[in-house]
């Protein structure tokens, strides 16, 4: 039993420690940036000025920028990056694939494909003016990709590897038409649609965060309270048919919320992969197989890599911001390449 | 060891007829195939059930239908004298334990957390197990004599281990019925021992599919033959296991040796075909 406790000790101290490290991270990100702000001038924008623009201290413009520009960004990276990590956690679980990724069933195929329907149709009067139209596009493009994976399946959609292969299928046969749209597109919309497919927090605003903050914390409760369940079918289907768990309608229900996170996700920032597969395999790394703890470092530390990435995608180049996309794609091919290493050393 | 909980309102509890399973005309097809066929049989109450047949003949089917999983298509199956589909799946988790072989998962768990997994049927939604809970799946544990693997990952015990762990988890679930799929598959003789020891000490209904026929002659109370999808005799082991009954169901010759004393019998079978196999692959090879 002493094990026990010290085993709970430890993950609470691994998360103490990694929300330590989280709340660093959302104040230095702050800093970083073409304007380059210092810690303690962040630090009393924040907690002293706060966002009502006081004489405080700080420089009205500073002020600005870190509550309408920098706060939102690293907050939707933060939302992004929680999000991805407990859809891959619990899809990975779900469907006992250890290669799933919110991106497996085609949501993002499917929500670039609306969001590019909705940029090429309305070309440059929704680059310039709302967003929320692009939004919609996609988060419509997302629902409707899961919608039509289910169609496929039919009543196949029970079995794990049906589902796997329609969610494949229309991912393919989604990507197929965004392109053909791009193709037939004007090259500064095309251009446009290309950097949104690439992902980026270049737009992100107070008012965005509101849906994603939202459907993040009805997911992630939901998942907690049926983590438990879940937990028996990551251990096999029939065996927990034999503890009482509905298997095929948890897995859908799960299946539906996943989508709809990352349809909100995507819809906002764009296509960022690698995340949610990478992220859970790290979390189930440092505190273990428990679905709880996985789900929370996933919050913890998916937040934390989205800030950095973003951090990094700001400052590698002057006066330009690299897309997040590439930056997550290249760690996650690099982090592949090491646990390969590893395994094969092993 | 106990895993009956006097707390916990089960259906078995208030039912005390003789049959736990009651099946007529029972029939379960897959297409239009017809993998269990016309079955008729009862499950005695407290009583070690042994399923026996070839590879093939529906024993996994049969159990698989006894915990609901498999849908019959036609006919009746009856657990405590009401429809077993007229149950809730977490009514029968509460009643039915099953331990089945299960390929390992891609996602290991450690042993604690896998036995852990037996308190899901009893725990109300949103509530956590508690201090009487965990002693419970410690306890469990330590009856399979696993509390040296405690926090150990599950994929890397022994296949022995394996199925003392997964015995653990339907401890833990504290049910009266237990239905147990080839238990004794892929381990040594002194594991097989061990791990029917530790069901027979459970003290309660089981059903069990296995091959070894001497072992289930002696560990069963009552016996099941099947072949083809049908049950061709069943009863005590001294009228199951007849040289006639295993020379038409597992087409080979086999001796009963008859213990007086203990009701209970030897089985040889008849090698000599698998010897001249041996001795002419040996001649060619001299040759």
């Amino acid at each position: 039993m002493s094990r026990l406790f010290a085993l709970s000790n430890r993950f609470t101290l691994v998360i103490f420690c990694s929300t330590a490290f989280l709340i660093f991270s959302l104040i230095f990100a702050t800093g970083r940036g073409n304007v380059i702000i210092s810690f303690d001038q962040v630090f009393d924008s924040i907690f002293v000025c706060g966002s009502s623009n006081l004489d405080c201290g700080v420089k009205l413009v500073y002020q600005k920028i870190v509550w309408d520009i920098r706060i939102p960004r690293i907050l939707m990276a933060f939302l992004t990056g929680a999000g991805l990590s407990i859809v891959g956690a619990i899809l990975q679980s779900v469907t006992r694939n250890p290669l799933a990724d919110p991106y497996l069933f085609g949501i993002s195929s499917g929500a670039a494909l609306g969001a590019v329907l909705v940029i090429s149709t309305f070309s440059g009067v929704i680059i310039a003016g709302s967003a929320l139209s692009i939004t919609f596009g996609a988060l419509v493009g997302g629902i409707f990709s899961v919608v039509l994976m289910l169609f496929l399946a039919g009543n196949a959609s029970l079995q794990v590897d049906k589902l796997l292969l329609s969610g494949v299928a229309v991912s393919f046969m989604l990507g197929a038409f965004t392109s053909l749209v791009i193709y037939y597109s004007n090259p500064d919309t095309a251009s446009s649609l290309l950097f949104w497919i690439m992902g980026s927090f270049s737009n992100s605003s107070w008012s965005q965060l509101t849906l994603p903050s939202i459907t993040l914390v009805i997911c992630l409760v939901t998942f907690l309270i049926y983590q438990r369940w879940i937990s028996a079918i990551q251990a096999g289907d029939e065996g927990a048919l034999t503890l009482g768990v509905p298997v095929s309608s948890l897995r859908l229900m799960m299946l539906v919320l996943s989508s709809i996170l990352t349809a909100v996700l995507v819809s906002q920032v764009g296509g960022i992969g690698f995340v949610g597969l990478m992220i859970p395999h790290i979390c189930r790394f440092i505190v273990g197989n428990q679905l709880y703890k996985v789900l929370l470092m996933c919050v913890v530390l998916g937040g934390s890599f989205m800030i950095w990435v973003d951090v990094f995608a700001r400052s590698i180049l002057d006066e330009q911001v690299l897309p997040v996309g590439i930056v997550t794609s290249a760690l996650g091919s690099l982090f592949f390449f090491v646990i390969l290493k590893t395994k094969s050393n092993n | 060891m106990s895993i009956q909980s006097s707390t916990q309102s089960t259906v078995s509890s208030s039912k005390k007829g003789a049959d736990v399973f009651v099946a007529t005309a029972l029939y379960w097809k897959v297409d239009k195939s017809c993998i269990l066929n016309n079955l008729k049989f009862e499950i005695k109450r407290n009583k070690i059930t042994g399923v026996i047949g070839p590879n093939g003949a529906g024993k996994s089917s049969l159990l698989r239908c006894l915990f609901g999983k498999n849908k019959i298509s036609s006919g009746s199956l009856s657990f405590n004298d009401k429809n077993i589909y007229d149950y809730s799946r977490r009514e029968l988790a509460r009643n039915i334990a099953v331990v089945l072989q299960e390929p390992p998962t891609q996602f290991d768990m450690d042993v604690c957390e896998l036995v852990s997994l037996g308190l899901i049927p009893n725990l109300k939604f949103l509530s956590f197990p508690s201090a009487r809970d965990k002693q419970r799946v410690i306890s469990a544990i330590a009856d399979v004599e696993l509390s040296d693997k405690l926090h150990c990952s599950f994929n890397t015990l022994s296949g022995g281990e394996k199925q003392r762990a997964m015995l653990a988890r339907a401890i833990v679930q504290e049910t009266k019925i237990l239905i147990l799929d080839e238990p004794t598959n892929h381990l040594d003789i002194q594991h097989q021992i061990d791990i029917l020891h530790l069901i027979k000490k459970l003290n309660i209904t089981i059903v069990l599919s296995i091959h070894d026929l001497n072992i289930a002659s002696i560990f069963c109370d009552e016996l099941i033959l099947m072949d083809e999808g049908e049950i061709v005799a069943k009863g005590f082991s001294r009228d199951v296991l007849t040289e006639s009954n295993l020379k038409n169901v597992f087409k080979v010759d086999a001796k009963i040796e008859k213990n007086s004393s203990r009701v209970k019998q030897k089985i040889t079978f008849d090698l000599s075909k698998l010897e001249s196999k041996t001795d002419s692959i040996f001649g060619n090879n001299h040759e």
